[in-house]
This record gives structure tokens, C-alpha cells and sequence, in this order.
């Protein structure tokens, strides 16, 4: 029996959503990073401070989430006795439940005190609150009269460069 | 024997915890994605929104940026999860039955009685023929592998379109979008 054959059976014995939970997060804490990186449209030190905190998101949910999965099935060996058929039921609608706290609490609660203090250290120059400049409007280019174009380019009699040819 | 009322709710908790029916929506790979993605879509920008840390106009371009992005995730998983799924477990299934017997043996039995609770008449049968599977899936280690290439087939499924489809995807969409609504605050967004 191969390992895929095993881990058929072992997910037709008792599938518990842990396991894609994890899956999809270390599957998103690769991809999503990348596609920041390599996003042109954003300056470099925007497009590394995304890339760190997407890397960081991942890197405080999957323990958040395997945690309280944990302490789910946990709790599930309290309400009923280990071994029976409703422990089972318990045990995966507990780590089940746990997975829901942690996706709508606990991990961006966590991102949102842990994130901070460890994206300053990671890149200290970098201030994502900070406002970026406005461009400076481009004055159009006034169109000259005849009489005005004579006066920027005459040159004075006095000037060196009079009848010198050169028209700086 | 008295009962009190704490015992009373934690009769009823325990009542709906062990529930069969919530511990099957539990460990259904489908079901459960979809709850936690609607879950994400609500408590990540809620968060986002209420941070101190950050400004005001920084925390509402993110809060909205990650509401579209999770309400896009769930909306593309739930549309092409059952086409994936419905795909890679025939692959997996062709795969393994050309390569042992016993397991053709086996996703043949788990898929004859799959097509019987398909081919039933009313509801009352479909009812009654899915809690004998169910209660098969407990008790006849036969059952075990057809479920559980199912499963495998949704969890690579989900992986594909949540981990590498979406943001690949969002990427392309999202970025307009969201330029159109912050299109005057652009300046702003960092």
C-alpha cells in the first residue's frame, strides 16, 4: 500500500478540515508573496513591505489555526468519553469551530498586535502610513507672441555672445 | 435526580456538538472552506478597520482591498470547486484502479452506492440511503477509501483554486477595481 492509498483511507476514516486549512495557508504564504514581489506597478520597498507582510499573515495563521484546532479536539475529550462514536462527532465539529475562531478572531487579532512591532524591525526605513508626495503640476508651456519671443531671445548689445551666433 | 440549569445547556451542547449531521457539514471539505472564507471576509476588514495603529484613509483602502479579495475568493471557489473536484477525483480514481485491483474493487463499491442515492426517486429514500451510507462509513472499512479519495480530490481542488487561482486571479481583477473606487484618494493609499 502506497502513500497516497494511506492517506485515502485515512481521510475516509475521519477528514478533518485542519488539514486544507493548513494546506490552502502554506499554499497562500508561497504564492501571494511572489505576486507581491513581482508587481511592477508598485515601488520596490511597497511591493517587499507586502510581500513581508502577506509572508507574516501565513507565518501567525497557521499556528493560530493548528492551535485552536488542537485545543477544540481538546475540549471534545471533555464533553464526551474518548473512543465512543459521539467523540468522534465532537471531536471534528470541535476542531471545526476551533478553525472558524481562529479565521474570524484570533488570527487577525494577532496580525493586528503582532504585525507592527515586527514589520518596524524588518524594514525600519519603511513608513506605510506615510502619504505620498503629490506631483508638482506640469505648467503647460505658454504659447508666445511674436513680441514676446523677441524680447526672451534678443541679446543684448552689450552682451558677449551679440551677433556671436549663439543663441543660449 | 434534580438537573440544574448549567447542566441543562451543557446537555444541550453536548447534544449539538455530537450532533452526526453538523460532524458530517464539519468534515466535508467544501462546507467547511466556505464557512471559514465567509468568516475571513468579515473579521479580517473588521480588524483592519478598527486598528489604531494605522491612518485612516490606509485602513479603509485595506479593509476594503481584503473584504473584495475573500468575498472574490469564495465567489470563484464556490463557482468552479464542483467541475475541479468532479475532475481530479476521476483522475486520482483512474490512476489508482489501474495500478491495484483491491482499490478499483473498493471506489467501485463507494461509487455504486453514490449513483443509488443520485438515481432515488423522493426525498424520504435519498434520506434513508444517506444515512446508510453514513453509518457504512462508520462501521465497513471498504467505504473508507472511496471517501477518502473524494476528500483528497476536494482538498487538492481547493488548494489549487485558493492558493494559486486566486490571487493570480485577484491580482488582475481586483487592482482596477479598486483603483476605481479610490480613484481621487490614489495619492493616499500607502
Amino acid at each position: 500500500m502506497n502513500f497516497v492509498h494511506k492517506l485515502c483511507e485515512r481521510l475516509g476514516e475521519n477528514n478533518k478540515p485542519i488539514y486544507t486549512v493548513l494546506a490552502i495557508a502554506c499554499g497562500k504564504g508561497t504564492v501571494r508573496p511572489i505576486l507581491s514581489i513581482t508587481d511592477k506597478k508598485e515601488s520596490p520597498d511597497a511591493r517587499k513591505y507586502a510581500a513581508l507582510r502577506e509572508l507574516m499573515t501565513e507565518f501567525i495563521g497557521v499556528p493560530t489555526t493548528m492551535a485552536m484546532g488542537l485545543i477544540g479536539e481538546g475540549l471534545a475529550r471533555l464533553i464526551t468519553k474518548k473512543g465512543t462514536a459521539k467523540y468522534k462527532n465532537a471531536n471534528s465539529v470541535m476542531s471545526f469551530l476551533g478553525i472558524c475562531c481562529a479565521a474570524g478572531y484570533f488570527v487577525p487579532k494577532f496580525c493586528n498586535i503582532g504585525m507592527p512591532p515586527v514589520m518596524k524591525k524588518l524594514m525600519p526605513d519603511y513608513d506605510p502610513n506615510a502619504q505620498v508626495p503629490s506631483k508638482p503640476a506640469q505648467s503647460q508651456p505658454k504659447v508666445l507672441n511674436k513680441k514676446q519671443y523677441v524680447q526672451i531671445y534678443h541679446t543684448p548689445t552689450n552682451s558677449p555672445y551679440f551677433r556671436a551666433g549663439m543663441r543660449v | 435526580m434534580k438537573v440544574t440549569p448549567a447542566q441543562k445547556t451543557l446537555i444541550k451542547v453536548r447534544n449539538v456538538v455530537t450532533n452526526p449531521k453538523f460532524a458530517e457539514f464539519a468534515r466535508n471539505t467544501v462546507c467547511a472552506i466556505s464557512v471559514e472564507t465567509t468568516l475571513k471576509a468579515t473579521g479580517r476588514p473588521a480588524f483592519i478597520y478598527y486598528d489604531k495603529n494605522a491612518n485612516k484613509q490606509s485602513k479603509k483602502y485595506a479593509a476594503t482591498k481584503e473584504l473584495l479579495y475573500q468575498t472574490f475568493c469564495l465567489g470563484l471557489y464556490l463557482s468552479l470547486i464542483k467541475t475541479f473536484k468532479n475532475k481530479t477525483y476521476n483522475f486520482i480514481s483512474k490512476k489508482m484502479s489501474a495500478k491495484n485491483p483491491e482499490a478499483k474493487r473498493k471506489l467501485d463499491l463507494y461509487n455504486n452506492f453514490e449513483n443509488k442515492i443520485n438515481a432515488a426517486k423522493d426525498k424520504t429514500a435519498k434520506k434513508k440511503l444517506e444515512n446508510q451510507l453514513s453509518h457504512l462509513l462508520h462501521t465497513n472499512k471498504d467505504y473508507h477509501f472511496g471517501k477518502g479519495v473524494k476528500e483528497l480530490s476536494s482538498i487538492i481542488s481547493t488548494v489549487f483554486i485558493l492558493a494559486i487561482c486566486a490571487p493570480i486571479s485577484s491580482q488582475m481583477i481586483l487592482h482596477p477595481v479598486m483603483d476605481l473606487i479610490f480613484k481621487n484618494d490614489k495619492n493616499q493609499k500607502h
